[in-house]
């Protein structure tokens, strides 16, 4: 049962919004129907806080703060779009697709893809960067998945999801810095991990084209975020919560 | 770049994107552009990383930013594409700058 939580006021841009003690900038954002955009944050997985999509500019604090990691605090005044957000977004996006190799025309997540939908409501239309064409191998070894690193922006949502839902823990990352990639097992082919439980909650939650079924073409990847963050959150809060909550 | 943890997107991605613009420019095939683009990426860098590696990693990129401006003009010498608009220097370095190699001959085809 959701107990009644106390309660302040924040604002958005201006507009003052109550907030529920302990939440997020982002989740007040999101009960309020108000513009964030974010990757690697999913309601009922734990904040990573590593995309830095979501940042928002809080009054007297010099530095924008991620919304998906910052507490609401009593009269917080938080401006979710700026001229400098505008931009410090964009380059994010930017880094991105520049970074990994990330071709959509060929992609079984085009059209159906978290990446696509960020960059466009960021206004990205081009990326300024050299792509670094970083070698990446696809592990093809699950006989029901495919894991396409480089598609792959490290949201850590499948490692998350596998740790704390599924409780496989069958995804780490491996390596660090630029050559940071995600592994299964003990850097293992997926195919061969004994903790796989092929639930494919991993699947579900990748807001790109990296993680996906088996045998997809381009562009029939249908991810289910929301119904993960619908499982998560029942799990938590001991009752099946409205997933228009947290869209 | 390479002590970057890799959990942040501007500090991992970005860190990475600086030195291959730094590398463009001072290997004499970088353009204005080129430097507008270091100057705000450090901006990102700086301002949206989640710790203090990514945050301090663009200040020595910015103090020559600040402090060598000439040398980057020098850098990009004559392949400029993009109007910087008034891009007068109004720092005096003080010493002389002329010891600095450009490396190869820019070239104007």
């Amino acid at each position: 049962m959701r107990e009644r939580r106390p309660t302040l006021d924040v604002s958005f841009d201006g507009v003052e919004v109550e907030a529920f003690a302990g939440e997020s900038v982002l989740q007040c954002a999101r009960r309020h129907q108000i513009e964030i955009p974010s990757l690697c944050y999913l309601e009922g997985l734990s904040v990573w806080g590593g995309c830095r999509v979501c940042v928002v500019e809080v009054a007297e604090d010099p530095r924008p703060r991620p919304a998906c990691a910052t507490p609401v605090t009593a009269d917080m005044e938080v401006t979710t779009h700026s001229p400098r957000l505008k931009e410090y977004r964009k380059a994010i996006v930017e880094l991105l697709f520049a970074e990994g190799n990330h071709v959509c025309a060929v992609c079984v997540s085009n059209g159906n893809c978290e990446l696509q939908d960020v960059a466009v409501s960021v206004g990205m239309d081009h990326v300024r960067y050299e792509s670094r064409s970083p070698l990446r191998l696809i592990d093809a070894s699950h006989p029901k998945y495919l894991f396409d690193p480089n598609r792959c922006i490290l949201c850590t949502r499948c490692v998350r999801v596998c740790d704390e839902i599924e409780g496989a823990h069958v995804w780490d990352v491996g390596s660090r810095g630029r050559h940071a990639v995600l592994t299964t097992d003990l850097n293992r082919p997926w195919g061969e991990s004994s903790s796989c439980t092929w639930c494919g909650k991993c699947v579900a939650v990748c807001p790109t084209g990296s993680l996906s079924y088996q045998g997809s073409a381009v562009g029939e990847m249908q991810h289910q975020p929301d119904m993960i963050a619908r499982l998560a959150t029942a799990r938590r809060e001991g009752e099946w919560i409205d997933p228009e909550e947290f869209s | 770049m390479d002590e970057s943890c890799g959990k942040c997107t501007p500090c991992r991605a970005g860190t990475v994107q600086m030195h291959a613009l730094l590398d463009k420019i001072t290997s004499g095939d970088g353009t204005s552009r080129d430097v507008r683009d270091l100057e705000n990426l450090c901006a990102v860098v700086r301002d949206t990383s989640l710790c203090g590696l990514g945050q301090a990693a663009p200040n020595p990129v910015l103090s020559t930013l600040h402090y060598f401006k000439s040398e980057y003009d020098d850098l990009i010498g004559r392949t400029s594409d993009v109007s910087t608009g008034s891009e007068a220097s109004d720092m005096s370095t003080g010493s002389e700058a002329s010891d600095v190699s450009t490396g190869s001959e820019v070239s104007n085809a």
